[in-house]
């Protein structure tokens, strides 16, 4: 049962960058490979306030979730709108650039070695369901779901959620519709940046602040993404959880050698039975 | 106008997007090429290393351009079987024997098997998930490697690789070099080849759409292998040269941030260019050697790197260095066609004279009718052709598209089926193409089943078709468009093919004078080299009907093929169609200008909500009240006073 807590809480960090791929897949049809470095970021801001600046929780989740924001609006200025027009798969190579650009920026500011960032609740270990688990992870899981929940509401009933779907379905006739496409795109990459940011200061405490923690991450995270089915927010957070615990228990009975082999296996297999996914949606198409 | 580029020999010489008739510049190419590298060899072991690693990776960019770029296929395996390829040949040379030709034909045997191998989920997955399964390759290689550590050497990887030998002389790292540079230009040579030629076509044919591909009879399985494979090879060369000249071979070398490279490289050059790969892979390496002497700043300077070359190159540096190209043509005197010599002769000049179109000559659309069809069978005696379908029923997911619907096609009839949107009509095209598989019912032709469901089978039994929506692919020249008709009729295989053999180059000029013959007969001769894609859509309706007709069909399909024609393109479909009744084919027509319809058919049936309501010559539908009713609606039914032009 504990290993089962532990894949849940790796699995919750990879559902939360897989729900920032999504959030920007849904709206402007391109996969941010920025979006595993922009919650790199966040750790680092959470770093910043809780360790540097010594600021209470709620201001140090504020300034993290501005700034990364911030970073996502300048993402989505920098490297993508002077793409738009283009026929081509460049957005591959400059949200990688970008990437690269953050975690560069990072290392040049903080160096490359981890750094601690304390939980600012109780530390005490919990048993649950005789399973152990410290605090911080228990409230990274249930923030995770409860932010799979609030999107999946925003999108369902929000005006302005239906309005990236409608993106998401046809940018030609949602633009007919009188949805400015691009405003949706910015609104994604803004979103991206908040979610990423928000998060920072539940992650650092399992992660450590550490300036490449985007590239162990952000891999996984593609395999849960792919796995739940591309623009599917239930298949994000259930992929990313799922992926979470098969990583642990195949890392304790048959050793981590094997982690990704397997994984990799359950992906190929459900995606030859379900080339969209475990919850992605099938597009029939014909002439 | 496009068209005075493409008679520019600078520009031939350079753009993929001219046919292949500028072969001879090959010559120049691989001079520049040659010429180009040599410097590098005289410059010491620093930069013959540099040279042989600009190799390497323009190589691994080059097989990304070929399944990606030109076919479409995102499958991205490159990386993990030139990891393959590098181990292996590393302990070929070690253990086994050590001769670099061993290596380098072991190795494209390799490519081979696993290019295949991790192709294959592509031909049921495709698109995204084909891109995430073989992207990802990648982080299962330190992991395997750690597995067999016998073989591999394990995280300290292969060490002590000895220099490699020919025939038992040692190679020097100088000599090594000129061993890349002379692979590099036979994987070039091979490539452009390839890419130039009826397989290229097809595998443009094949990026725009699965279903067009096999509406012209070629098999989509296979040319996806054929994809996935071809661009498995120079993934395999790079390893053996990699492996020779460092001299290492370990884990940490096939990294993510090396896949990553690979796709910007294919990108910045150019996707759909073939030298633009080399281009791409000498960036790589630059990039790679640059940000390692920043050191702390290197990963900033690669992220704005890549950030300002995707911006940069968001048409590739292909499309720079052509548009350049261009440029300079454009100012140079405007020279005579190359070509003449190959096809009947047109205005030398840029500005094509604008030909009038309206009255064409019943004789020529004749010539090349009979042309196109005499080629097998020298005594004009048409076979008759029946194509009958009985009782065939369609439903999708609930909705019934198709209801029992019996009826036949004949040879030298018009057989035209009208209905309103959304009675079956399409679909019934589609049942017969074999794009849907009928839930009952049959369809016969010359009362042998067709294969239900698979089209590229339909079709070579002799089904040619149009969509309603036409499907052109990008990047080709009208002509070559219609040419790909005959890929499957005519075939030549790979090696034919790159080795240009005369029996190639026969088809090849055949493809081409029927291509073009066959447009201007349409019409549209002037325009044979322009690039169909950027065609309006009445000419790329034409070009359809062209590309099916090459095809020298038994029965050919035809999807609403007078939708926004002017009267003179009209004209033009009116002679050609009573031209292919002639010639004995047997023409389905589904229309909605019910004047043309009632001009042209021989037997019209009505279709509504999946039914045929009725059936019979035009004089007889014209004036049938059910059909009044279900255009015109109940009221009007009774009054039956039908002017052809109000429908």
């Amino acid at each position: 049962m504990t290993t089962l807590w532990s894949g849940l809480s790796v699995g919750a960090i990879f559902s939360l960058v897989a729900l920032g791929y999504n959030v920007v897949f849904i709206s402007s049809g391109i996969f941010n490979f920025a979006q595993a470095s922009l919650l790199t970021l966040g750790t680092f801001f959470a770093y910043l306030g809780v360790v540097t600046l010594h600021l209470n929780p709620i201001l140090t989740i504020l300034m993290a979730t501005a700034s990364c924001l911030v970073v996502g609006l300048i993402e989505e200025r920098v490297a993508i709108r002077p793409l738009s027009g283009k026929i081509s798969r460049a957005e591959l190579v400059t949200t990688v650039g970008f990437a690269a650009l953050i975690e560069g920026v990072i290392a040049l500011v903080w160096g490359s070695v981890p750094l601690q960032v304390p939980f600012f609740g109780p530390t005490r270990v919990l048993t649950i369901l005789g399973g152990r688990i410290v605090p911080d992870s228990l409230i990274l899981i249930i923030f995770v779901l409860v932010l799979a929940l609030a999107l999946h509401v925003w999108y369902k009933y929000s005006i302005s959620g239906l309005a990236s779907i409608a993106v998401a379905e046809d940018q030609v006739a949602a633009r007919l519709r009188g949805i400015n496409v691009s405003k949706r795109s910015i609104i994604a990459f803004a979103m991206g940046g908040a979610i990423a940011g928000m998060a920072g200061i539940l992650v650092a405490p399992q992660t450590f602040a550490v300036s490449n923690l985007g590239d162990a991450v952000g891999l996984t995270a593609f395999i849960a993404f792919a796995l739940g089915g591309s623009g599917s927010l239930l298949g994000a957070t259930i992929g990313g959880l799922a992926v979470g615990v098969i990583e642990q228990e195949v890392a304790r009975y048959v050793g981590t050698l094997y982690t990704n082999t397997i994984l990799y296996g359950i992906l190929l297999v459900v995606l030859l039975v379900m080339p969209n996914g475990l919850f992605g949606r099938n597009t029939a198409r014909a002439v | 106008m496009n068209l005075v580029n493409f008679k520019n020999p600078i520009i031939r010489a350079f753009s993929i997007r001219e046919s292949e008739s500028g072969y001879g510049a090959i010559w120049l190419v691989v001079g520049i090429v040659i010429l180009g590298l040599l410097p590098f060899i005289g410059l010491g072991l620093f930069w013959q290393t540099q040279l042989v690693l600009m190799i390497v990776y323009a190589l691994i960019v080059s097989g990304v351009n070929l399944t990606f770029g030109f076919a479409g296929e995102l499958a991205l395996g490159q990386v993990a079987i030139f990891a393959v390829s590098a181990y292996l040949s590393a302990y070929l040379m070690t253990h086994v024997v050590n001769d670099v030709v061993i290596a380098l034909l072991a190795s494209i045997v390799a490519a081979l098997i696993i290019g295949l191998f991790t192709g294959l989920p592509g031909l049921r997955i495709g698109g995204w998930a084909l891109a995430m399964t073989s992207f990802f390759l990648v982080i299962l290689i330190p992991d395997v490697v750690q597995m067999i550590p016998n073989i591999t050497g394990g995280v300290q990887g292969f060490d002590a690789i000895p220099l490699p030998e020919i025939f038992g002389a040692q190679l020097s790292i100088s000599e090594l070099s000129f061993l890349a540079v002379a692979v590099f230009v036979l994987w070039f040579v091979f490539f452009r080849n390839f890419v130039l030629s009826r397989h290229g076509r097809a595998l443009k044919t094949l990026r725009e759409s699965r279903h067009l591909t096999s509406s012209l009879g070629i098999s989509v399985l296979r040319m996806k292998l054929l994809a996935y494979v071809a661009g498995a090879v120079p993934a395999g060369l790079a390893g053996v040269l990699f492996a020779a000249t460092e001299g290492y071979v370990g884990p940490t070398t096939f990294s993510f941030t090396l896949v990553i490279g690979m796709i910007a490289g294919s990108i910045i050059g150019g996707m759909d260019s073939i030298y633009g790969a080399a281009a791409g892979g000498a960036l790589l390496e630059y990039i790679n050697f640059r940000s390692a002497a920043f050191s702390q700043y290197s990963l900033v300077v690669y992220g704005v790197i890549l950030v300002l070359g995707g911006i940069l190159a968001a048409h590739g540096l292909a499309g720079i260095g052509r548009s350049g190209l261009s440029r300079i043509a454009s100012a140079l005197p405007n020279r005579q066609r190359l070509d003449e010599s190959d096809h009947t002769s047109s205005p030398a000049s840029g500005e094509p004279e604008v030909v009038e179109v309206s009255e064409p000559s019943a004789m020529l659309i004749d010539r090349v009718i009979n042309d196109a069809f005499e080629t097998d069978n020298d005594d004009a005696e048409p076979v008759e052709h029946v194509l009958r379908i009985d009782k065939v029923s369609k439903d999708f997911g609930g909705v019934r598209a198709l209801r029992d619907v019996t009826l036949s096609a004949k040879s030298g009839e018009i057989t035209a089926m009208i209905g309103p949107n959304g009675s079956g009509k399409t679909t019934l095209l589609n049942v017969i193409a074999g794009v849907y598989r009928a839930d009952g019912g049959s369809v016969t032709l010359d009362g042998i089943k067709l294969p239900a469901g698979r089209s590229h089978r339909c079709a070579r039994r002799g089904i040619a078709r149009t969509f309603q929506t036409p499907i052109i692919p990008r990047d080709m020249l009208a002509w070559e468009v219609v040419a790909v008709g005959r890929y499957q009729s005519e075939y030549t295989s790979v090696a034919q093919s790159v080795l240009r053999t005369p029996q190639f180059r026969r088809v090849r000029s055949d493809d081409r004078r029927l291509a073009i013959e066959l447009l201007t007969d349409l019409g549209l001769g002037e325009y044979a080299y322009a690039r169909a894609e950027e065609m309006p859509l009445p000419h790329r309706r034409i070009l359809e009907v062209a590309r099916a007709i090459i095809r020298r069909p038994s029965v050919i399909l035809l999807d609403e093929p007078a939708a926004g024609l002017d009267e003179g393109d009209l004209a033009i479909l009116v002679q050609v169609l009573r031209r292919l009744r002639k010639a004995g084919v047997a023409v389905v027509l589904v229309e909605h200008n019910f004047g043309l319809v009632v001009e042209l058919a021989d037997v019209i049936h009505v279709l509504n909500l999946g039914d045929v309501v009725v059936s019979g010559p035009p004089a007889q539908i014209q004036h049938d009240p059910k059909v009044v009713s279900i255009y015109l609606g109940n009221e009007l039914a009774g009054a039956a006073i039908v002017p052809n032009e109000a429908l």
